[in-house]
C-alpha cells in the first residue's frame, strides 16, 4: 500500500469536515447557546490537522483499490473522531467517549445515542447530529455505488456499469463523476423533504434536521420523543415517504428524474424491497389489530408502516414504542434489522439485493436436487450473474453473521442480558439506532460501560463499510508495499 | 481478397455480392469492400451471435445478414408447432404459410379427391398448391386424388394453413415441452425461441462448459450436462414425456441415435439435426419425424437474393428440386388486370397465394392481379424457365 496519497486524501476528508464544523458554530451563535467557540476550536484542529496531512501527502490519483479500502475505512473513522470533538470542548456531550459514540453514530448514520436530554442540547449540536448523519449519507451513496463496486465488494459490482461514468482503473475520475450525478438526488429530496416538513408545521431548523437525518436514513430527532414528539400524522407521513425513498437505490432515483420512472417497477431488487415492507406490515398491523392496540385502523397502519420502514431502511426515528407491541412484531421488527435497505441507497444492513441473491442460491441449491446434472445460472434484473460473485455475497453474509456473534458473545459475556446484547449488536451493525431490551426506542445507550460503546462503534463502522472494506485491513497483506 | 483483387474481378459493378464462406471475419471484410467499390446489395453469412443486436446485424453497410442457425431454428420452431408438418416456410413477414404435410393413413383426407375435398370442407382447406409423391413434385388438380404417405403443401394464411393441418393429420397434443440436445448456437437459438412462445425447454449437452455458456444466455431454460446418448440419466430428465424432441448436436449419427432414443422412450415429435443428403432419406424411415440441414438453410437464404428480376423471395420445396418463388408485379406487366383463368399461365407451374397490401387472397380462376401485388409461384423443375421469363419478360420490354 502506497501510504502518503492515503494520507493526503484523509487531510482533505479533514479541511471539509472542518469547514463544515462552521455550520452549528453559526446555528449556536444564531441561536445564542455559549458553545460556538467549541465548534471553532474543533474546525481549527481540524483544519491544521488536515492541512499538515495534506502537505505530507502525495498525488491521490495514485491511489488503487488497495489504497481505496485504507481511505474508506481510517476516512470515516477519522471524521468521526474530529466530529466528536465540540461536544467534548463545550461538555454539551458528557464526556470523551460518549462525545464520540455520538459523532460516529453520526456519520456512520446509525443514529444511537447516548443523550437523555436532547431538547436541552445547544442548536449547534442538534444541527451537527444531523449534519454528520446527512454528510456520512451523502459519503455513503459514492461509497456504494462508485467505490464499492471497483473494489470489489460483497456484490456491489454488479452495479459497476449501472451508473453512468468513465470506466478507469485509476478512481477518482469515476467517483468524482458519479458523486456530482448522485448528490444533485440527494440534495433535491432533502430539500423537498424540508419544504414539505415545513408545511406540515415544523420550524425550518427542525425540518432541515429532521430531512437530513431522514435522506441518510439516519434517525438522530431534535426532540427527546424522537417523530413521536410531533404526534403529527402530517409529519409520520411525510417521514413515512421519504425513509421509503431513501432506502432505494439513488440509480433508480436518478433514472427517475430523467424520465425513466420505469425502471422502478423494472428493478428486481425494488420489487423484493416493496414486497418484504408490504409483508412486513401487514403481518404487524394484523397482530396490532388483532390486541387493540390502536384505536383506529389509520393508527394503526401509520404506526406499523413508520417502524417498519425506520427499521428496515435502518432510519431508527421513532413514534412508538415497539417494545409494548405483541412479540411477533418483536421478532419482525428483529429480522427486518439485518435486512437493510437496497444497495445503493443510504440504508445499512445486509442490503435487499443480497438478502434476494441469498435466496435464489438457496433456490438454485433445491433445484440442483431435483436435476443432479442441471447446469444453472443466478439471474438479477434479466443479467446472467457471475458465480464468483453469488460466493462473494454468502461470504458476506458469513461474515456479517460472524461479526454479529461475536458482538452478541462478547456484551453477554459483559452482562448484558440477551434482549440487549441482540438488540444493540443488531442495531449498530446494521446501522439503525435504537434496538431491542434496555436499548429500545424509549431509551438510550448512555448506560452502556466504556468498553460497550467502542465495540458498538466498531461496528457500526464496520456495518456501514460492508465489513469486507474494514476486515480487510486486518489482513498483514492489505499494509504490504505493492 | 485484397480490396485490389476484389476489385479486379469486377466486384465493384455486382448487383449482388454474397460472401458464404465458412468463416465470418472473411465474409464481413468481402461484404463491406464490396460495398465500399459501390456493389448494390452485398449478403454475409455470419455466424457468431455477437455481431447480432437483437436479433439484426449490428454491422452498417451489410444489406442482409444470414445466420444459417437462426435460419434453422425458425424453421424447426414452425414444424414443432404444427403437428402433422414436416416443412414449413414464411413469406411476405409470415402472412403466408406454406406448409407440407404427410398424408397419414388413417388420415379422412386419404383417397379423396381435391375437388371432393374442397366440397366438404368447404372454407376449412387451404390451397394445395403442389404434392410430393414417390420422389416427385406434382402440381394438382381438381382431381388428383391425395393418397397416403403424399406430402401435400398448403399455403394460405396461417389460420388456415393450421385448420387444414388438422384434418389432414391425427390431432395431436398441444406443444408443452421440448428437449433439445446439443447446446450449439442453433440449440441455444431455438431454446430462446421456444422459450418465448412459452414452452417449458431442458436443453442437454455433453460439454459442461458449452451448458454453462448456455445457461447464462438462457434465463428459464434448464440447461443439463448430460452425453446425448446416455440413456438413464435422460429418462430420469423425462426425455419420454416430451411433446418435442429436436437434437441439434455437432454429430449427426449421435443426433440419429438420440432421436431413436427419444422416439423409443415415447417422445410425440422427433427432428434431426443432418446434412448428409442420404441420412435425409433415411430418417423417416428411421421413424423420426423431419430433419432439417443447416446447410440448406443457408442456401435459400441466400438463393432469395441471387434470383433475377422482380423476385422478391424463393425457397426450395421438398427435396425434388421444385421451388416456391414470390414475385412482384410491376405496373405494365401483361398479368396485370386479367383474370386468373384467362391468363396463359406457364405449365408446371400455379400461383398459390395473391398477396394484396396486407391482406392475403387464395387465388381462383376469376382473380384479378393488380399493380404492386405479390404472388406465390409453386414450380416445378421443369416450369422454373418459364416462370422466371413469364415474369421478367415484360421488365425487358419496359
Amino acid at each position: 500500500m502506497k501510504k502518503r496519497p492515503v494520507i493526503r486524501v484523509l487531510g482533505f476528508l479533514l479541511v471539509v469536515t472542518a469547514l463544515s464544523l462552521l455550520l452549528p458554530a453559526l446555528a449556536s451563535w444564531l441561536g445564542g447557546d455559549a458553545d460556538a467557540w467549541s465548534f471553532l476550536a474543533a474546525a481549527g484542529v481540524g483544519l491544521a490537522l488536515g492541512a499538515l496531512m495534506w502537505r505530507t501527502g502525495s498525488d491521490a490519483r495514485e491511489i488503487r483499490v488497495r489504497e481505496g479500502f485504507a481511505v474508506v475505512t481510517l476516512g470515516w473513522t477519522l471524521v468521526g473522531l474530529l466530529g466528536g470533538l465540540p461536544g467534548w470542548f463545550s461538555g454539551e456531550i458528557p464526556g470523551f467517549t460518549d462525545s464520540m459514540f455520538e459523532s460516529i453514530s453520526g456519520f456512520s448514520t446509525t443514529g444511537a445515542s447516548i443523550l437523555t436530554d436532547i431538547e436541552g442540547r445547544s442548536h449547534g449540536v442538534l444541527l451537527w447530529r444531523s449534519l454528520s448523519h446527512w454528510l456520512g449519507g451523502m459519503g455513503i451513496v459514492v461509497l456504494a455505488l462508485a467505490i464499492l463496486p471497483l473494489l470489489g465488494v460483497g456484490g456491489m459490482q454488479l452495479f459497476r456499469a449501472e451508473v453512468p461514468g468513465p470506466v478507469a482503473e485509476r478512481l477518482t475520475p469515476r467517483i468524482s463523476q458519479t458523486a456530482k450525478l448522485l448528490w444533485g438526488v440527494y440534495v433535491l429530496l432533502t430539500v423537498v423533504e424540508t419544504a414539505a416538513l415545513m408545511i406540515a408545521g415544523l420550524s425550518f431548523f427542525d425540518a432541515i434536521c429532521h430531512s437530513m437525518a431522514t435522506m441518510a436514513t439516519g434517525g438522530f430527532s431534535t426532540l427527546n420523543n424522537s417523530v413521536g414528539g410531533y404526534d403529527s400524522a402530517a409529519v409520520d407521513w411525510i417521514i413515512i415517504v421519504f425513509m421509503f425513498l431513501a432506502g432505494v437505490n439513488f440509480t433508480l432515483h436518478f433514472l427517475a428524474l430523467r424520465g425513466r420512472v420505469r425502471s422502478y417497477a423494472a428493478d428486481e431488487e425494488f420489487r423484493f424491497y416493496v414486497t418484504l415492507i408490504g409483508g412486513a406490515a401487514v403481518i404487524i398491523a394484523g397482530s396490532l389489530f388483532v390486541v387493540g392496540y390502536y384505536g383506529s385502523i389509520h393508527d394503526t397502519i401509520r404506526h406499523t408502516l413508520f417502524q417498519v420502514l425506520a427499521i428496515v431502511t435502518t432510519t431508527g426515528f421513532g413514534t412508538a414504542d415497539y417494545l409494548l407491541w405483541p412479540p411477533v412484531a418483536h421478532a419482525i421488527l428483529l429480522m427486518l434489522m439485518a435486512v437493510g435497505g437496497c444497495a445503493g441507497s443510504t440504508g445499512g444492513g445486509i442490503k435487499v439485493m443480497r438478502l434476494l441473491l441469498l435466496f435464489k442460491v438457496g433456490q438454485q441449491e433445491l433445484n440442483k436436487l431435483l436435476h443432479p446434472r442441471a447446469i444453472t445460472t443466478l439471474w438479477f434484473n434479466g443479467r446472467s450473474v457471475k458465480p464468483h460473485l453469488a460466493t462473494n455475497v454468502l461470504g458476506f453474509f458469513l461474515l456479517f453473521m460472524m461479526v454479529y456473534a461475536v458482538g452478541v458473545i462478547a456484551l453477554t459475556l459483559g452482562g448484558r442480558d440477551l434482549l440487549t446484547a441482540v438488540g444493540a449488536t443488531a442495531a449498530s451493525l446494521g446501522n439503525i439506532g435504537p434496538g431491542l431490551g434496555t436499548v429500545g426506542p424509549a431509551c438510550n445507550y448512555a448506560h452502556l460501560l466504556s468498553w460497550e460503546k467502542w465495540l458498538l462503534m466498531f461496528f457500526m463502522l464496520a456495518g456501514r463499510l460492508e465489513i469486507y472494506t474494514v476486515l480487510v485491513l486486518l489482513l498483514p497483506g492489505a499494509w504490504r508495499r505493492a | 481478397m485484397s480490396p485490389a483483387a476484389l476489385e479486379k474481378i469486377g466486384m465493384a459493378d455486382c448487383d449482388l455480392v454474397a460472401a458464404v464462406t465458412n468463416l465470418d471475419t472473411v465474409n464481413i471484410v468481402a461484404a463491406l469492400t464490396a460495398k465500399r467499390l459501390g456493389a448494390r446489395t452485398v449478403v454475409a453469412r455470419v455466424r457468431d451471435e455477437d455481431f447480432y443486436v437483437g436479433g439484426r446485424m449490428a454491422l452498417d453497410g451489410i444489406d442482409v445478414a444470414i445466420n444459417p442457425d437462426h435460419e434453422a431454428a425458425h424453421s424447426i420452431r414452425e414444424i414443432l408447432f404444427r403437428a402433422g408438418a414436416v416443412e414449413a416456410y414464411r413469406f411476405a413477414e409470415g402472412r403466408v404459410r406454406v406448409v407440407g404435410a404427410t398424408v397419414e393413413p388413417d388420415s379422412n383426407v386419404a383417397g379423396k379427391s381435391l375437388r371432393q375435398l374442397r366440397r366438404e370442407l368447404a372454407g376449412n382447406l387451404a390451397l394445395v398448391a403442389a404434392v410430393e409423391r414417390g420422389g416427385k413434385t406434382l402440381i394438382p388438380n381438381g382431381d388428383t386424388v391425395l393418397l397416403p404417405d403424399d406430402t401435400i403443401f398448403f399455403t394460405g394464411t396461417r389460420r388456415l394453413v393450421d385448420r387444414s393441418l388438422y384434418h389432414v393429420h391425427v390431432q395431436q397434443e398441444p406443444l408443452q415441452k421440448v428437449m433439445i440436445t446439443g447446446a450449439t448456437p442453433m440449440g441455444v437459438e431455438l431454446a430462446r425461441d421456444l422459450c418465448s412462445a412459452g414452452v417449458k425447454v431442458k436443453l442437454v449437452d455433453e460439454d459442461a462448459e458449452r451448458c454453462r455458456h448456455a445457461a447464462e444466455q438462457l434465463h428459464h431454460v434448464l440447461v443439463l450436462n448430460i452425453d446425448p446418448v446416455d440413456t438413464a440419466p435422460l429418462i430420469d430428465e423425462g426425455i419420454g414425456e416430451m411433446d418435442g424432441f429436436v437434437a441439434t448436436g455437432e454429430d449427426e449419427e449421435v443426433n440419429m441415435l438420440s432421436c431413436l432414443l427419444a422416439r423409443r422412450q415415447g417422445a410425440s415429435r422427433t427432428v434431426c439435426l443432418v446434412n448428409r443428403v442420404d441420412y435425409l432419406d433415411l430418417l423417416p424411415r428411421l421413424g423420426i419425424d423431419s430433419a432439417v440441414s443447416p446447410r440448406r438453410s443457408t442456401a435459400t437464404g441466400i438463393a432469395r437474393f441471387v434470383k433475377r428480376g422482380a423476385v422478391i423471395s424463393a425457397e426450395a420445396l421438398g427435396r425434388t428440386g421444385a421451388e416456391i418463388v414470390q414475385y412482384r408485379l410491376e405496373p405494365g406487366h401483361r398479368a396485370v388486370g386479367v383474370a386468373l383463368q384467362d391468363l396463359e399461365f406457364p405449365a408446371d407451374a400455379v400461383i398459390g397465394a395473391v398477396i394484396k397490401g396486407h391482406g392475403v387472397e387464395t387465388p381462383g380462376g376469376k382473380t384479378v392481379l393488380k399493380p404492386g401485388d405479390e404472388v406465390l409461384v409453386f414450380s416445378l423443375p421443369s416450369g422454373l424457365e418459364a416462370v422466371a421469363s413469364f415474369f421478367s419478360a415484360e421488365d425487358d420490354a419496359k
